[in-house]
């Protein structure tokens, strides 16, 4: 009876709307009225699930994730796959059955099909499928065939309850610290993505279209489309609720209370519980004028770092407002996860992101600004531009791993931060002499001989080799997106991105539209860039090979006067630039000479050499490839220079450090 | 204490060849190792503009990219280990000279030489010993570490366990200074008493356990001698842009070098000056109660001669003109120096 009174409750409270027009196709809206046992760990719900289809297709069945079931036992894929383990962190105590998780459909009702009502009972005809891998003890995709098939642009709609039993916090949902810290994602019977002919991948001469609903994978994360949610959630009194969307009511009931939280224009909806939080709060107007409320949720030991999550979100905002666009919802939630529960940290769901710290970080070191910076640029990319994450990871991760710097080198990079992504040395660490920029340590962790060539980046998202996922997801991507706007220049970057953003928001843009996009604003063909880069395992590194000087063996040509005053002394100078790996891109040469003067070429960088040859009064003295350092995809920037007069003042300098610290640990031996 | 820094500062003055030789020696290893790491990077990119990058600071790019130069690399790592491994050897090996010499009060090349090549088999022996020893600080901070984590959790904060682990580095960090100064004080008793290193460790592990507060300030002060000139010269230092600055930067540097240098010679010698007064109070007190040992020994015996034989008074006045004292076993040695150059059986 609760329950009911609280559905009805969420229908005549708030059916407001907070967009004049709907921001995205609404597809899948829920409505969903769930109760926490911290006890058990389980949450009991309803939930209304109104599903359009939007093609022309007759749509005979549904598919929907079911993603705690990842976390039922050993044999499900996302285990087997995983080890058991997310980012460094494994489910612990596994013999208990206390840590595990799962969810489990009590009942599937019809309410209505195709306009027509209905009471037809579905649960018996859910059965599990394994479109990945056929593992059959993976059940973490259900379908449903339905009595009669969905019609093309019709609707239907669901009640469906169900019960989450969350797992101990290590892959990002679930409680710690012993119920005292909850957070609840992927918790709810979501509906896969249908798509039609001609979107995304479905070629159009497909007879028709299908069902995008992988299985959850080690390395993977999620897809979803458009809704409109309203979700009612029920908690001990005490605890401090924070979730996707705006808070619409709050009312207590005994020793519990109900909040009720509603937003248009997401794929998903995440929330956290805990007696714990201290909450912050603190906003920002938005260009598009309305104001965004900013909320943290901060353990006690953190609270005096709230001022440094907010400025971290603010600076992105700013940022990406400027070269995205407008951010069109009017809350922000950053979750601080409790001590013991660091495997939900780090993640992003709309208006909702957890990030995580540590007590008395260093304002030298930036990792909290990183996480920050991170999650809400994932607000844009996964959030509005709601690529498939299991298929292309590398459009939300890689992208934003581009935002990130961005933001990184412009706000915490110093004024040579701010002028070139190269000149980023300070804006991840800078600490007791220690300096790393954030665009440095991103490509480091691509470019090291032993990662660079291991994989590609476009492939989906479990298929990458052991340890792929992070470098082909993340860094390489982001050095990619970081070398292009080298190579265009910030304001044809920001054109291109403005209308990737403008046209694709809403959507499930993908690599390929992405690449139209570039070329469209660009007006040239990026393909062999993106060719390379995004489908091949190719590597770059151009260097100078050599500088070879001599004197030059000009006769004296006949009936010219031999006075020797006149005679020009004349060097052969010859520079060798070389490509030592198989990736290709057209290279700006510098050549300097004695007399100060300079030669510049472009070099299309096709063949394994290009020499340029001088005979001239003056010798060449230095040589670089790439001067305006580019292209940080080169793997080898320190080959990328060569002069004829060695200088070792800097090397001094580092080995008189490096011979202070010795005698300092030889003198323990004394 | 007092006199103790006043006798090792003095003496580290006075014998200030010491300080020159050790100093030497360390810089010569040291700089012939970073001779070879300049001269590595050198020949890999001195032609590269790289210099001017590192002239300006710490550049992680330049770093991360040395991986695809690691063949001479890691031959210049190695080199440095077997380095590392025979400066400790020599270290072990020249400090029996220096002891020698500080309780001499006198140097002299071939002695202090002699002295090394003395004392470094049982040296090594200590060293040994020593190393076994760091298990207990390791095993101390180990347990404050898994404290700090349970409380942590059930504190649901990482602060117990940080806090737990900055005492337990504290307390492994005493018991290692606790150690260090038991082998240091195992050399003192080797040098003197001329006793094999277990021995010599046992002793100095009871010495050092007495007056543990004593030497661990006598050390402590001389470190934060060597820490606030580190900070003044930390203040003054240029950032090292141009050679003439990093020339000014290497100078300082080795000002401070010498100067923990001459420090640490001074707290060989304000140690071993406690040490001495240490063992000339043990051994008095060794004697005296060694006296009264015998006292009591000689009151039973004359007690027992009465009970047996009746006593004629004449012949018992006789008799104890007769009766020799027996000499205290070390009395005639109680004041005495040894010359630490005597064998003994």
């Amino acid at each position: 009876m609760k329950q009911v009174t609280v559905i009805l409750s969420i229908w005549v409270v708030g059916i407001v709307s907070l967009y004049a027009q709907p921001l995205s196709p609404r597809l899948a809206n829920y409505e969903i009225s769930a109760t926490l046992d911290v006890p058990s760990k389980t949450i009991s719900a309803t939930e209304i699930l109104t599903w359009k289809n939007h093609t022309q297709d007759t749509i005979p069945d549904l598919q929907f994730h079911l993603y705690l079931n990842a976390f039922k036992n050993r044999n499900s894929t996302f285990f087997k796959e995983s080890g058991g383990q997310l980012r460094g962190i494994g489910l612990e105590d596994t013999d208990s059955e206390s840590v595990w998780g799962y969810v489990e459909i009590e009942s599937m009702k019809l309410l209505s099909l195709n306009g027509k009502e209905s009471t037809e009972n579905l649960t018996e005809k859910i059965q599990f499928i394994q479109p990945d891998d056929n593992n059959q003890d993976d059940k973490t995709v259900a379908q449903v065939i339905l009595p009669e098939p969905v019609l093309p642009k019709g609707e239907v709609k669901l009640e469906i309850k169900f019960k989450s039993k969350l797992p101990k916090i290590f892959a990002r949902t679930g409680y710690a610290a012993d119920g005292k810290f909850f957070l609840v994602a992927q918790w709810f019977p979501k509906i896969g993505v249908y798509e039609g002919i001609g979107e995304r991948y479905v070629p159009l001469t497909a007879p028709h279209g299908k069902w995008n609903c992988h299985q959850f994978h080690g390395n993977s994360e999620f897809f979803a489309d458009f809704g409109v949610y309203r979700v009612a959630i029920t908690v001990p009194k005490s605890y401090v609720v924070g979730a996707t969307g705006v808070l619409q009511s709050e009312t207590e009931q005994g020793d519990s209370k109900t909040l009720v939280f509603y937003q248009e224009d997401v794929h998903d909806f995440a929330w956290t519980a805990s007696p714990l939080f201290q909450v912050f709060e603190d906003t920002y107007t938005s260009k598009g004028g309305h104001t965004i409320k900013l909320t943290f949720l901060a353990q006690p030991q953190h609270a005096d770092q709230a001022e440094r999550h907010f400025t971290a979100v603010k600076h992105t905002l700013e940022w990406a407002e400027d070269w995205l666009g407008v951010y069109p919802y009017s809350t922000l939630t950053i979750v601080d996860p409790v001590y013991g529960g660091e495997g939900a940290g780090g993640m992003e769901y709309p208006t909702f992101i957890t990030a995580g710290t540590f007590w008395k970080v260093p304002l030298g070191v930036k990792t909290t600004e990183i996480v920050t910076v991170h999650e809400f640029g994932h607000q844009y990319f996964y959030g509005m531009l709601a690529s498939n994450e299991f298929e292309e990871a590398w459009l939300d991760e890689g992208m934003n791993t581009w935002l990130e710097m961005s933001v990184m080198r412009r706000y915490y990079g110093g004024e040579s931060g701010k002028k070139s992504a190269f000149g980023d040395k300070t804006s991840a660490m800078d600490f007791l002499g220690i300096r790393i920029g954030d665009v440095e340590q991103s490509r480091a962790g691509y470019t090291s001989p032993s990662s660079a060539k291991r994989d590609t980046i476009v492939k989906p998202a479990w298929a990458y080799h052991r340890g792929g996922y992070g470098i082909f997801s993340y860094n390489k991507p982001g050095t990619m997106m970081t070398t292009l706007e080298n190579i265009l220049g910030e304001d044809t970057m920001k054109l291109v991105m403005r209308t990737y953003f403008y046209r694709f928001k809403f959507k499930h843009p993908t690599t390929r539209d992405f690449i139209q996009t570039v070329n469209e604003v660009t007006g040239k063909d990026f393909t062999p860039f993106f060719t390379q880069f995004l489908y091949s395992t190719v590597a770059m590194d151009y260097g100078v090979q050599a500088i070879t000087v001599g004197r030059s063996d000009d006769e004296e040509p006949e009936g010219v006067s031999t006075d020797s005053q006149s005679k020009e002394r004349k060097f052969n100078s010859k520079v060798i630039f070389e490509r030592k790996e198989e990736a290709v891109a057209p290279m700006d040469i510098l050549i300097k000479f004695s007399d100060g003067t300079e030669f510049r070429d472009v070099w299309d960088g096709v063949a394994r050499y290009k020499i340029y040859e001088f005979d001239k009064p003056e010798k060449v003295v230095a040589a670089y490839i790439d001067s305006e350092n580019k292209y940080l995809l080169d793997v080898n920037r320190n080959n990328n220079a060569l002069t004829t007069k060695p200088e070792t003042t800097g090397f001094w300098k580092w080995a008189m450090y490096v011979m202070f610290w010795i005698q300092n640990v030889l003198l323990i031996f004394a | 204490m007092t006199n103790a820094i006043q006798s090792g500062l003095k003496r580290a003055s006075t014998q200030w060849q010491l300080a020159a030789l050790v100093y030497a020696i360390n810089v010569v290893f040291a700089l012939g190792l970073a001779i070879a790491f300049k001269d590595v990077l050198s020949d890999e990119f001195a032609t590269r503009n790289v210099s001017s990058r590192l002239i300006e600071g710490f550049d992680f790019t330049f770093l991360s990219d040395l991986n695809y130069a690691s063949a001479s690399l890691s031959s210049l790592f190695e080199m440095w280990n077997w380095t590392m491994i025979g400066y400790a050897l020599l270290s072990v090996f020249l400090s029996g000279g220096m002891i020698a010499s500080l309780q001499r009060q006198a140097f002299s090349l071939p002695d202090f030489f002699a002295d090394s090549a003395r004392y470094f088999g049982r040296f090594i022996m200590l060293l040994m010993f020593f190393a076994l020893t760091v298990l207990v600080p390791l095993l101390a901070f180990a347990i404050f570490f898994t404290i700090g984590k349970a409380h942590s959790e059930s504190a649901l904060s990482e602060v117990p366990v940080v806090l737990w682990t900055v005492a337990g580095i504290g307390i492994a960090a005493i018991k290692l200074a606790f150690f260090y100064l038991v082998f240091e004080v195992a050399k003192f008793e080797i040098v003197r008493e001329n006793i094999k290193p277990f021995r010599a460790f046992i002793g100095a592990f009871k010495i050092v356990l007495k007056n543990f507060l004593v030497l661990f300030g006598i050390t402590l002060f001389f470190l934060l001698c060597v820490g606030v000139i580190g900070l003044v010269l930390h203040g003054l230092a240029p950032k090292g842009e141009t050679g003439a600055s990093v020339f000014v930067l290497v100078l300082m540097q080795q000002v401070l070098v010498a100067s923990r240098v001459f420090f640490r010679v001074a707290t060989v010698g304000a140690l071993l000056e406690k040490y001495q007064v240490f063992k000339a109070v043990m051994n008095e007190k060794k004697l005296a109660e060694e006296s009264k040992s015998n006292e009591q020994l000689i009151a039973d015996a004359m007690n027992n001669n009465a009970e047996i034989k009746p006593i004629d008074a004449e012949q018992t006045e006789q008799s104890q003109s007769e009766v020799q004292t027996p000499s205290m076993p070390g009395a005639n040695e109680a004041n005495a120096v040894r010359n630490p150059n005597e064998s003994q059986p």
